[in-house]
């Protein structure tokens, strides 16, 4: 079941709110969807990587002759072949191939482009490369010390940073590449206060994205050192700008496109193979594709890190948090990536659900000679959420109130001030956890040894980011059809269909008659990307604020032919007419002249019916003492889980999963309700089976395969979930939405956690909850 | 993931394929995945590869109705078989799509559509031999393939709408002309 909370602005909806066919979905089940992977060039050469056997090594010296004399090689780089300066995403580290160190096991030490893939490979043989091993750093409590084993980046504090939001660096712990710091209140006088004061550390293990299609980007030169590139990502225009950057070219010379994307959740944001395909195509003249195997994308794509929180909070005997100290250790791989925002950005979440008078919190982003980590499905939330949320259960129960009143009680209010300066507004966290209780009645029950049940619950706040910007383009044709350009990615989330929605609603015309030009950096305009759950809400604004200003261009052709003034018209149907008044109007092609020859039509005067817009949200880190925007919106929602553990086995099952979400206003109900059930998946993956390992000696990734590496399949994952939307409507949403992406994934951890919890006696405090370990949850001495 | 415009080194063979009805003649290496051939040799790139192990299942397509993952097969070993694709799928004279295929998109099992040509070989194989399958034996059906965007319960429901919709008997005939 699903459906509206409450009616959102008093608008008449034609086909938002509709869960029409996905835009995308005939190609997609035809199997005539094109993907980077799809796209082929006569002439193209094919690459492949020389890597680093070692996590920590220096470079002594790489002969490639023997490969470059290979019949069939065009061309083998090193990092020498690329420009000098380093780039990131606000720490400026990070290099296309190894510098003088491999920082991590499969580093990119070499690329070779051939005729084919096999030669390529074959050349990558034939490279010699003189390592230097140093200690790899593979603990994040050992890469944290103020005396390392080695500092991995020694010139870190000579690298140059973002002036939007830059991280802070620590002065005497040399592979701390983030210090994030947020409070209020004084905790030392907070814990006097309180008459309970819960002390607990968690952690979660690193996990990958894991796409379909794994990073891929094929470069073509077109002269004059101009390039296009076709790139599986989700931010086309970071993408385009940096890579453009990187090989030291103006922005201009680069021409990104992005066809369908094979699954993005957070991996594909940042310039991993664009620059390298890049680099080939201007030293080779030809096409280049360079394609990760599936080893590769989990080695040197960015993953998502282990995290280690501690929290420590006090209540009183009333039930009342009157103090919390959070800190938590995040670390982050080779390179800073987008590791250093996900340090800053986890903090939203642990200081915008709750009332709490004194809180401290203090995250650290660490180097480490592990594969590099960054953005991921809940930025930071996900891994911190899970502890903070399972604590709130235990804490609640220890004081015998029920956890979702617990919670409730605590809650900020509409109008509160978070510890991170900001107002809390359109607060929906209440109405959530109140329809979580409505629609969550599962109850521990007695089952046949040896399972047991036992259910629980977590509340999530995932905020997105800010500061942000969409541009949007709507050209309208003569025969009535409007044209959208836009950059979102289409990473499988839906934003096409959405966005056709949107286009149609405004002109009313079916969405068939909406013609969608996607990401293409020399025809699309400015994105920030889909990222941070954030292209409904944003994107979403502009796409309706661009169809304003195209029906405000039509109006003004139409009015020197209906002799009506502009203001007093309206279309619908390929129509303009007098507001309230179709009999009266024209066609949209009476405003263009038709030319001679029948070779179209023509505008007398402006040339096309084009509008165009952005929206953009303002914000900044937050300053003492003084109240402003931190982020654009935020993703509410609570999860109810009702597990069965086996306690001979340690096997779990969800027996029972609900999620209730606030998205505002839902664009396409369906697709919202995939969100949550497939955020919810990615949860349950995290939750339950994945985990890269490393060889705690050398660092090696010793799972880096879908067979060691286990993504849930049918057989293992629930069927009986419950995706529930409600609808408060946010007042700069476009029709009152918000973004839905990533808030699932975060709540399912703990509430899963807090049923097994329920179910064994015993809370899990570390990820993922495998077999082995609830086992010996479910079989631990009782305290 | 590969591809190879120029094989060095490597023995060639003519090989003969049949492969959505058609009869394909073509010079491969025969120990060359069948689902390179596919992609490579026969311009067919409906077929994904996202595991090239034989884990993910996109690469699954109907060799002799069974579902079989394409990556694992050399082309050298499937000369005589019937190998069918997900571009066999839509109607070569209405164009209409298939059941199965209308199914899914109705049922929105699928979000960024990487894995979904194997999702519907396998439900094809599945109904096929099978018109009226349990819940569980769709999931033994569906096990070897990887969904990483949707959490299944979508694929499920459009199984189980394919099997309504679907009637093996009627399709073998319009198919046998």
């Amino acid at each position: 079941m699903s459906g509206a909370h409450q009616a959102t602005e008093d608008e008449e909806f034609t086909t938002v709110g509709e869960s029409i066919e996905r835009a995308d979905g005939v190609e997609k089940i035809t199997g005539t969807a094109e993907f980077t992977y799809d796209v082929e060039f006569p002439n193209m050469l094919w690459t492949s990587f020389v890597k680093s056997p070692y996590a920590h090594a220096r470079i002594e010296d790489i002969d490639t002759s023997a490969a470059e004399e290979l019949d069939g090689v065009h061309a083998v780089l090193t990092q020498a072949d690329f420009p000098d300066e380093r780039f990131g995403d606000g720490l400026l580290d990070q290099t296309c191939l190894a510098d003088e160190k491999a920082l991590f096991e499969g580093h990119y030490v070499a690329v070779v482009a051939a005729e084919s893939r096999r030669l390529a490979d074959e050349a990558t043989q034939l490279v010699d490369v003189e390592y230097d091993q140093l200690e790899p750093v593979v603990d994040g409590e050992e890469a944290f010390k103020t005396d390392p084993p080695e500092v991995i980046h020694p010139d870190l504090f000579e690298y140059e940073t973002s002036d939007v939001l830059p991280p802070t660096l620590v002065e005497d712990r040399p592979n701390v590449y983030q210090n994030y710091t947020v409070g209020k209140g004084d905790v030392g006088e907070g814990f006097e206060e309180a008459d309970h004061i819960y002390e607990d550390t968690y952690r979660t293990a690193p996990i990958q994205h894991a796409p379909m299609e794994p990073h891929m980007a094929v470069a073509r030169p077109e002269g004059d050192g101009e390039l296009t590139i076709w790139t599986s990502c989700q931010a086309v225009h970071k993408i385009q700008h940096t890579t453009a950057a990187i090989l030291n070219k103006p922005a201009r010379k680069v021409r990104a496109i992005e066809p369908y994307v094979g699954g993005g959740f957070g991996g594909k944001e940042s310039p991993l193979l664009e620059p390298i395909a890049g680099r080939l195509a201007d030293v080779t003249g030809r096409p280049v594709k360079v394609v990760h195997s599936r080893e590769e994308e989990f080695k040197n794509a960015t993953i998502s890190g282990e995290v280690k929180t501690e929290v420590k909070t006090g209540v009183t005997d009333d039930g009342d948090i009157v103090a919390r100290e959070v800190s938590a250790l995040l670390p982050g791989g080779g390179y800073a990536s987008t590791g250093f925002m996900v340090a800053r950005n986890c903090t939203f979440g642990i200081a915008n659900s709750y009332d709490i008078p004194h809180i401290d919190v203090d995250t650290y982003g660490v180097y480490t000679n592990t594969p590099v980590s960054g953005s991921f499905r809940g930025f930071g939330n996900r891994q911190v959420l899970f502890g903070l949320e399972s604590q709130i259960d235990k804490i609640a129960r220890d004081l015998g109130m029920d956890p979702i009143e617990f919670r409730k009680r605590n809650l900020l209010e509409e109008g509160d001030i978070t510890a991170f300066n900001e107002r809390r507004q359109h607060v929906s966290a209440d109405v959530c956890l109140e329809t979580l209780e409505e629609e969550f009645t599962a109850e521990k029950d007695d089952a046949d040894d040896p399972w047991v049940t036992g259910v629980g619950s977590a509340l999530v706040n995932k905020y997105s980011l800010a500061p942000t910007a969409s541009s949007a383009t709507v050209k309208v044709h003569p025969d009535g059809s409007v044209e959208l350009r836009y950059s979102s990615d289409e990473i499988g989330q839906g934003s096409t269909t959405a966005m056709s929605q949107i286009v149609a609603q405004e002109f009313d015309v079916d969405v068939e008659d909406v013609e969608i030009v996607r990401a293409d950096t020399d025809v699309t305009p400015f994105d920030q990307g889909s990222i941070s759950s954030r292209s409904t809400f944003n994107m979403g604004n502009a796409v309706r604020m661009a169809c304003d200003d195209a029906k405000e261009e039509l109006f003004e052709q139409a009015a020197d032919v209906l002799e009506i003034p502009p203001e007093e018209l309206e279309t619908s149907r390929g129509r303009v007419y007098p507001e309230g008044d179709p009999d009266h109007g024209i066609e949209i092609e009476d405003v263009f002249t038709k030319a001679i020859y029948e070779s179209g039509y023509f505008l007398q005067e402006g040339g096309e019916i084009i509008g165009k817009d952005t929206w953009h949200v303002e914000a900044g880190d937050p300053e003492e003492g003084k109240v402003g925007r931190v982020n654009s919106f935020y993703s509410e929602g609570a999860a109810g889980v009702k597990a069965r553990v086996n306690t001979r086995t340690g096997e779990v099952e969800l027996a029972e999963t609900v999620g209730v979400f606030d998205v505002g206003k839902a664009i396409n109900p369906k697709l919202v309700e995939e969100q949550i059930t497939g955020a919810f998946s990615m949860g349950i993956g995290a939750a339950l089976y994945e985990k890269m390992e490393y060889d705690p000696e050398t660092g090696r990734t010793i799972n880096a395969n879908y067979s060691d590496y286990k993504i849930p399949s049918i057989h293992e994952h629930p069927m009986d979930i419950k995706p529930i939307y409600l609808e408060e409507s946010h007042p700069e949403g476009p029709y009152g939405a918000k973004g839905i992406g990533e808030a699932p994934t975060v709540a399912i951890i703990p509430a899963i956690a807090t049923a097994i919890r329920d179910a064994v006696g015993t809370y899990p405090s570390e990820l993922p909850m495998l077999p082995e370990n609830v086992y010996s949850l479910a079989n631990k001495e009782q305290p | 993931m590969h591809a190879n415009a120029h094989e060095v080194g490597k023995s060639m063979a003519e090989l003969s394929l049949t492969v959505n009805g058609e009869d394909h003649t073509v010079d491969v290496d025969p120990a060359k995945p069948l689902a390179d051939v596919l992609r490579d040799e026969l311009g067919l790139p409906g077929t994904k590869q996202s595991c090239s192990t034989g884990i993910c299942g996109a690469c699954t397509v109907r060799i002799d109705g069974e579902a079989r993952k394409s990556c694992l097969h050399m082309a050298g070993a499937v000369e005589d078989a019937d190998i069918r694709t997900v571009e066999d799928l839509v109607d070569g004279e209405t164009n209409e799509l298939h059941p199965v295929q209308e199914a899914f998109l109705e049922e929105f099992s699928f979000q960024c559509g990487f894995c979904t040509p194997g999702f519907l070989n396998s439900t094809l194989s599945l109904l096929d031999e099978n018109p009226n399958p349990t819940e569980e034996e769709i999931k033994d059906a569906l096990h070897g393939n990887i969904c990483r965007c949707t959490g299944y319960v979508a694929i499920l429901e459009g199984v189980k709408a394919a099997a309504e919709k679907y009637d093996p008997e009627t399709e073998v005939e319009a198919a046998g002309d």
